[in-house]
C-alpha cells in the first residue's frame, strides 16, 4: 500500500491507496467492499460505476455493480444527516461536486488559439491540458470512492438500508437535484442552524472531554480551512512555474533551430532540458496538491462534520434540560406530569446516547487524522525528495554535457 | 580620373610600395608582388611616435578601417604608444605592420573596379580575424566594476552616484587600480558620445541602460521601499554590464572619451541626454525621420551576406523577445510561489500549534519550518532567473537594436553614394547641354561640378565599402560574443537550478525522519 512512488502512469492506483487509506480504517472485511471501479465523463456529468462484493444476507448477489451519479452520491449524504438515529456519529463528508469547468475552459481557449502557435507547442499544450483534465478526473472519483468506503467501514452506517439501496437498486434512483424552492429552504435551515449553533455553544458543558474537544475543534477548523487555502494556493503558483518553463523549452527550441552558430546545439540541449525538467516540476505540483492540498481539504470537511456532532449533541443537551425544567414546572403544578416525565427520559436516553458514541467518534477521529497526516506528510516528503534528485541528476547531466562541450 | 589618394599612412620604408595604382591587372600584380616582398614580424615597438602625428592631418575616414584593422591586430602594440592627439578622435593608434599592409589596398582599391562585390578581401577578413584572434587571446585586461550606489541630494534634484572602479595592467590608463563616482546621465552622456563618433561607421556600441522615470522618482521621493532598492540595484548591475560589454570592444576601448569617463574626477555635466532638453527633442525628431527614410530607401544589395545577416538578426530578435517574455513570467510566478509558500508556513505553524496531538504538531511545525526555507530558496531562485537570465536576453534585445541601426547606417551611407552618383550623372547632362549651347564660362563650372561631384562619387564609394567592411567585422565579433556570453550565462544559471535541487534534497532529508516520527 505504500509504495505510491512509482511514477509510472498509474496514477489512479497511487491516489486510490492513498486517498482511500487515508481515512479508512483499514479491513479490508469481507462483509462488505466497495469501490468505484470504472467512471465515464459525459459532456456535463460523470457517471461512477458502484462495484460491490458482498457476504452479507441481505444482498441478492455476492457482486454486483450500478451506475451512479454525484447527485445520488449527496442524496445518500444527506439521508444519513436528516436521520436522527445517526445523531451521535461524524457522518463522513460528501464528495465535492466533479468541477471541469475550468479544464474544460482552457481546451477550448486552447481550441481558439491554436491558429497562433507552432505545431509542437499546440501538441504540448494539449497534452498538458488533457492530462490536467484526467489528473481533475481521476481525483473526483477517488473522493467518491473514499465517502463509499468510510460509509461501508463504520459498524452502524454500513447496515443502513438506503446505503443498500443506492449499491443495490440497479436503476436510476430518481433522485432530482434540490429545485429552487428546496434550495430555499436549506438556506434557511443553515441560518438557523448556524444561528442556534452559537446559542447552544454558549452553554458550557460539564463533561471536560467535550469541552476540550469542542474548543480543540472550533480553533482547529478554521486554522485547516485557512492552511488548506493556502496550500491551494502555494501549489497553483507551483504549476505555474512548471507551465512556463514548457514554454522556456519550446521558445529555445526554436531558437535552437533557428540559429546558424555552434550555440544552436546548446540552445537544443537546453531545450531538451526545460522539457524533461518541467515533467518533474509538474509531477512535484501534483504530489503535493494531493498529499497535502488535498488532505487539508479532506480534514476541513471531516471537522465541520464533526462540528455538526458536537453541534447535535449539544442541542441534545440543551432539550434535556429543557425536558428537566418542564418536569420540574408540571411536577410543581402537578399537571402533565407523566407527559413530562416520559418526554424528559426521552431526552435523556437522546442525549446519552449521543454522548456515548460521540466520545467513541470524536476518539476514532482523532487516530484517523493523525495517521492519515502522517502517511501524507511521510509520501509528501518522500516524492518530493525523489523528484528533487530526479531535477538534480537531470541538471547535472546535462551541465556536464555542455561544459564538455566548450 | 584617379583621384589623389593620400597613401595609407604605413612605416617610412613602406611608402613606395604605393604608388597610385592605375587598373584592375596592375593593381593585382603589384599587390602580388607587395605580399611577397614583406617582411614577416610586426614590430610595433619600434615604430617612430611621429607615425602618429602625419595621421593626425585631415584624417579620411577610409583610413580609419586601416588604423582600426591594424590596431586590433596590435592591441599590445597600443600600449605601448600613448596617444596624445586629441585630434585624432575617431581614428586612433596605429601601428602598420608590414604583414598586414599588402592588403588593405586591395581593399581599398576594389571598389575602383566596376564590380561593386567585395568577395575578394572576405578572403583576407578571414585571415586578419584569425590573426587577431591569436591577438586578442587575453589582452583586455580591464575589469570594471560599479558598485555603492548612493543618493546625493533632496527631493526632485536628487540623484544615485554609483562608483566605478576600474582594474586594469593596461598602460593607457595612469594607474593600475582607480575609482570615480558618476551618475546615471553621465552614462548616458558616454554613450552618445560614442555613438555619435561610431554607430554611423559601422560600429556597433553597446547600448546604455534604459531610463525609467517612475523608477527614479520613487528613488528621488526617498521611498525606501523593497522596490526602489530592487529598482537600484537592477540598475547598478545594468551599469556594470554596459561598461563590460563597452570596454570588451577594442575599438571603444581606445576612445579618449571613455577613458576620461573611467579616469577623470570631475566630469562635465551631460545635460543632452534629458528628454526634454533641446537636445533630447533634437534626437526625437531624427529618429522619426530616420523611420520615414528607411520605409524609402530600396537599396540594391550586391551582396548576399547583408541580407542573409539582416534576415538573422530580425529572426534572432524575435526569437529573443519570445524567450524574454516566457522568462519574465517565470520571475513573476516564482515570486508569487515564494511569497504563496510563505503564506503556508504561517498557516502551518498555526496549524501545528492547535493540534492537540503532540507529535503531529510537533510535525506539523517542522513542516512550516521547511516550507519557510523553501520560501527563501524560491526567493533566491527568482533572483537568479532575473539578473542571470532575464537581463542577459534583454540585453541582448537592445543589442540587436543597435545591430540593426548599424545596418540602417550602411544604407543610409549607400543612398548618399547613389544620391551622388545621380547628381553627378546630372552634372554630366548638363556639361553636354553647355557643350552643345557653346558657352565656354559654363562648361568650366560645369567641369569644376563634375569634378568635384566626382570625388564625392568615389568617396561615397569608399564610405560604402568601409562601411560594409566594417560591419562584416563587427558582426563576426558579435557573434562570438554572443555564443560565449549566451553560453556562460546558461551554465551559470543552470548552476543556480542544480543549487536550488541541492538544497531542497537536504530540507526534505531533514524532515522525513519528523513525519515518521509521529506516533
Amino acid at each position: 500500500m505504500m509504495e505510491g512512488l512509482d511514477d509510472g502512469p498509474d496514477f489512479l492506483a497511487e491516489e486510490d491507496r492513498g486517498l482511500r487509506a487515508i481515512n479508512v480504517d483499514l479491513q479490508s472485511d469481507a462483509a462488505l467492499q466497495v469501490d468505484i471501479s470504472d467512471a465515464l465523463s459525459e459532456r456535463d456529468k460523470v457517471k461512477f460505476t458502484v462495484h460491490t462484493k458482498s457476504s452479507l444476507p441481505n444482498f441478492k448477489q455476492n457482486e454486483f455493480s450500478v451506475v451512479r451519479q454525484h447527485e445520488e452520491f449527496i442524496w445518500l449524504h444527506d439521508s444519513f444527516v436528516e436521520n436522527e438515529d445517526y445523531a451521535g456519529y461524524i457522518i463522513p463528508p460528501a464528495p465535492p461536486r466533479p468541477d471541469f469547468d475550468a479544464s474544460r475552459e482552457k481546451l477550448q481557449k486552447l481550441g481558439e488559439g491554436e491558429g497562433s502557435m507552432t505545431k509542437e507547442e499546440f501538441t504540448k499544450m494539449k497534452q498538458e491540458l488533457e492530462a490536467e483534465y484526467l489528473a481533475i478526473f481521476k481525483k473526483t472519483v477517488a473522493m467518491h470512492e473514499v465517502f463509499l468506503c468510510r460509509v461501508a467501514a463504520h459498524p452502524i452506517l454500513r447496515k443502513d438500508l438506503n446505503f443498500h439501496v443506492f449499491l443495490e437498486y440497479n436503476q436510476d434512483l430518481s433522485v432530482r437535484g434540490k429545485n429552487k424552492k428546496e434550495k430555499l429552504e436549506d438556506f434557511f435551515k443553515n441560518m438557523v442552524k448556524s444561528a442556534d449553533g452559537v446559542i447552544v455553544s454558549g452553554v458550557k458543558d460539564v463533561d471536560d472531554f467535550f469541552e476540550h474537544e469542542r474548543t480543540f475543534l472550533l480553533e482547529y477548523h478554521n486554522r485547516v480551512k485557512d492552511a488548506s487555502a493556502k496550500s491551494d494556493r502555494m501549489t497553483r503558483s507551483h504549476k505555474s512555474a512548471a507551465d512556463d518553463y514548457n514554454r522556456i523549452g519550446s521558445s529555445l527550441y526554436a531558437l535552437g533551430t533557428q540559429d546558424s552558430t555552434e550555440i544552436c546545439k546548446f540552445y537544443l540541449k537546453v531545450s531538451e532540458l526545460f522539457d524533461k525538467t518541467r515533467k518533474i516540476e509538474a509531477r512535484v505540483s501534483a504530489d503535493e496538491d494531493l498529499k497535502l492540498s488535498d488532505l487539508l481539504k479532506y480534514y476541513l470537511r471531516e471537522s465541520q462534520a464533526a462540528k455538526d456532532l458536537l453541534y447535535r449533541r449539544s442541542r441534545s443537551l440543551v432539550d434535556y434540560e429543557n425536558a428537566n425544567k418542564a418536569l420540574d414546572k408540571a411536577r410543581a403544578k402537578n399537571k402533565d406530569v407523566l407527559q413530562a416525565e416520559t418526554s424528559q427520559q426521552v431526552c435523556c436516553q437522546k442525549f446519552e446516547k449521543i454522548s456515548e458514541s460521540a466520545k467513541q467518534e470524536l476518539i476514532d477521529f482523532k487516530t484517523r487524522r493523525v495517521a492519515a497526516f502522517r502517511k501524507n506528510l511521510v509520501e509528501l516528503a518522500e516524492l518530493e525528495l525523489k523528484h528533487a534528485k530526479g531535477n538534480l541528476q537531470l541538471l547535472q547531466s546535462c551541465l556536464a554535457v555542455l561544459n564538455g562541450d566548450i | 580620373m584617379a583621384a589623389e589618394r593620400e597613401p595609407p599612412p604605413l612605416g617610412d620604408g613602406k611608402q613606395a610600395d604605393f604608388e597610385e595604382l592605375e587598373d584592375g591587372e596592375d593593381l593585382f600584380t603589384s599587390t602580388v608582388s607587395t605580399l611577397e616582398s614583406s617582411p614577416s614580424s610586426p614590430e610595433p615597438a619600434s615604430l617612430p611616435a611621429e607615425d602618429l602625428s602625419t595621421n593626425s592631418n585631415g584624417p579620411k575616414p577610409a583610413e580609419i578601417v586601416l588604423d582600426d584593422d591594424r590596431e586590433d591586430l596590435f592591441a599590445e602594440a597600443t600600449e605601448e604608444v600613448s596617444l596624445d592627439s586629441p585630434e585624432r578622435e575617431p581614428i586612433l593608434s596605429p601601428e602598420p605592420s608590414p604583414a598586414i599592409t599588402p592588403i588593405t589596398p586591395t581593399t581599398l582599391m576594389a571598389p575602383r573596379i566596376e564590380s561593386k562585390s567585395i568577395s575578394a578581401p572576405v578572403i583576407f577578413d578571414r585571415s586578419r580575424d584569425e590573426i587577431e584572434e591569436e591577438a586578442n587571446g587575453d589582452v583586455f585586461d580591464i575589469e570594471i566594476g560599479v558598485s555603492d550606489p548612493e543618493k546625493v541630494g533632496d527631493g526632485m534634484n536628487a540623484y544615485m552616484a554609483y562608483r566605478v572602479t576600474t582594474k586594469t595592467s593596461l598602460s593607457m590608463f595612469n594607474k593600475n587600480e582607480f575609482s570615480v563616482k558618476r551618475r546615471f546621465s553621465d552614462f548616458l552622456g558616454l554613450h552618445s558620445k560614442l555613438a555619435t563618433k561610431y554607430l554611423h561607421i559601422g560600429y556597433i556600441v553597446p547600448p546604455a541602460p534604459e531610463k525609467s522615470i517612475v523608477g527614479m522618482t520613487k528613488v528621488k521621493v526617498g521611498k525606501e521601499d523593497s522596490s526602489s532598492t530592487e529598482f537600484v540595484e537592477k540598475r547598478r548591475a545594468a551599469l556594470e554590464r554596459y561598461l563590460q560589454r563597452t570596454v570588451k570592444h577594442p575599438t571603444l576601448l581606445q576612445d579618449p572619451d571613455l577613458r576620461q569617463f573611467l579616469e577623470s574626477s570631475e566630469l562635465p555635466r551631460a545635460v543632452n541626454t534629458q528628454a526634454l532638453s533641446g537636445a533630447g527633442i533634437l534626437r526625437m525628431v531624427n529618429k522619426a525621420a530616420d523611420a520615414v527614410n528607411k520605409m524609402t530607401i530600396k537599396m540594391n544589395e550586391s551582396d548576399a551576406w547583408f541580407e542573409e545577416k539582416q534576415q538573422q538578426f530580425e529572426n534572432l530578435d524575435q526569437q529573443l523577445r519570445k524567450l524574454h517574455a516566457s522568462v519574465e513570467a517565470l520571475v513573476c510566478h516564482r515570486k508569487e510561489l515564494s511569497a504563496n509558500t510563505a503564506a503556508f508556513a504561517k498557516s502551518a505553524a498555526m496549524l501545528g500549534n492547535s493540534e492537540d496531538h503532540t507529535a503531529l504538531s510537533r510535525a506539523l511545525s517542522q513542516l512550516a519550518e521547511v516550507e519557510e526555507k523553501i520560501d527563501q530558496l524560491h526567493q533566491e531562485q527568482a533572483f537568479a532567473d532575473f539578473y542571470v537570465f532575464s537581463e542577459l536576453l534583454s540585453d541582448y534585445i537592445r543589442l540587436i537594436a543597435a545591430v540593426k541601426g548599424v545596418f540602417d547606417h550602411r544604407m543610409k551611407c549607400w543612398q548618399k553614394w547613389d544620391d551622388a552618383q545621380v547628381t553627378l550623372q546630372k552634372k554630366r547632362e548638363a556639361e553636354a547641354k553647355m557643350m552643345l549651347a557653346n558657352k565656354p564660362d559654363k562648361i568650366q563650372q560645369a567641369k569644376n561640378e563634375i569634378r568635384e561631384w566626382e570625388a564625392k562619387v568615389q568617396q561615397g564609394e569608399r564610405d560604402f565599402e568601409q562601411i560594409s567592411k566594417t560591419i562584416r567585422k563587427e558582426v563576426g565579433r558579435f557573434e562570438k560574443e554572443r555564443v560565449k556570453d549566451f553560453k556562460t550565462v546558461i551554465i551559470k544559471y543552470l548552476e543556480s537550478l542544480v543549487q536550488t535541487q541541492q538544497q531542497l534534497i537536504k530540507y526534505w532529508e531533514a524532515f522525513l525522519p519528523e513525519a515518521k516520527a509521529i506516533a
